[in-house]
């Protein structure tokens, strides 16, 4: 492969992983406000009505409801962390691969030109 | 964030430029962050401002203006003062009786107010660090300096 693919790859790479970074950022977000409403209904009395923003009307919800649904939100959160966590080290991985493939033609370019 | 120590006269001064741009980064990351704390804090302030003034005894039957639209508006009257509608998050909303309501948003007051100071420490630490590396950056060029004009004497 020549330096210059090489390069492309790289920074290629680096983007793709740049991605992935913000995906995870985004999922912490979402993993935060679900956590932050779970606590919530936690501390809910019996009697208290909860409705559902659905379009743009709110729909009364049974409370165990909305419970197990903000649960197993915060359940398919996780999963996409660890999933996402997965891509990122092996994109690392990656990133690292051609880093140091680079720094080899790099150094085998100045070899050339210095003879 | 990173806790391990680096020794700043170990480092040379392309080093030393690095590290400070990398400091001033997470300063400025830490900055915003701190005023959109500030921010979301001040709304849930009015928040609670606003359910003591509607549920004060004297505006149990007060008539309001409920927008349609931006610029358009329609009267109403509140059936129920002392009952709010609170938003917690993900399209979820809990019927709440006013002072449910004013220690919702209190305890959410609360934690920003928490969170807030807590990152005032760290800005305060890297300003620290950032002043430290600059002090540093300035000691390593006088002594290059002085190293030059050495050289050019002898």
């Amino acid at each position: 492969m020549s330096a210059e693919e090489t390069t492309q790859k790289y920074t290629k790479l680096q983007g793709e992983l740049e991605e992935l970074i913000v995906a995870r950022q985004k999922l912490e977000t979402q993993l935060q406000e679900n956590k932050i409403v779970s606590d919530e209904f936690s501390s809910l009395k019996d009697d208290a009505t909860v409705y559902k923003l659905t379009g743009g009307v709110l729909l009364p919800v049974e409370q165990f409801e909305a419970k197990g649904n903000v649960e197993k939100r915060l359940e398919f959160i996780e999963i996409e962390i660890k999933r996402c966590e997965t891509n990122i080290k092996s994109k690392q991985q990656e990133l690292e691969v051609a880093r140091s493939e680079l720094m080899k033609l790099r150094s085998q370019q100045q070899q050339q030109q210095q003879q | 964030m990173s806790s391990q120590k680096i020794d700043l006269t170990q480092l040379n001064p392309e080093q030393l430029t690095v590290v400070k741009q990398q400091i001033d980064q997470e300063l400025q990351h830490f900055t915003q962050s701190l005023h959109a704390l500030n921010m979301a804090r001040s709304k849930f302030k009015e928040c609670i401002d606003d359910i003591k003034t509607v549920s004060r005894d004297d505006n149990a039957n007060q008539n309001l203006l409920v927008p349609l639209s931006g610029s358009l508006y329609v009267s109403g009257k509140i059936q129920d003062n002392k009952k709010f509608m609170v938003d917690v998050g993900t399209g979820y909303y809990v019927d709440k009786s006013a002072e449910d309501a004013i220690q919702f948003y209190q305890k959410k007051v609360d934690k920003l107010n928490k969170e807030s100071l807590q990152i005032q420490e760290i800005i305060k630490e890297k300003n620290q660090s950032s002043l430290a590396i600059e002090n540093q950056l300035r000691i390593a060029a006088i002594k290059q300096h002085e190293q030059m004009a050495a050289a050019q004497k002898s």
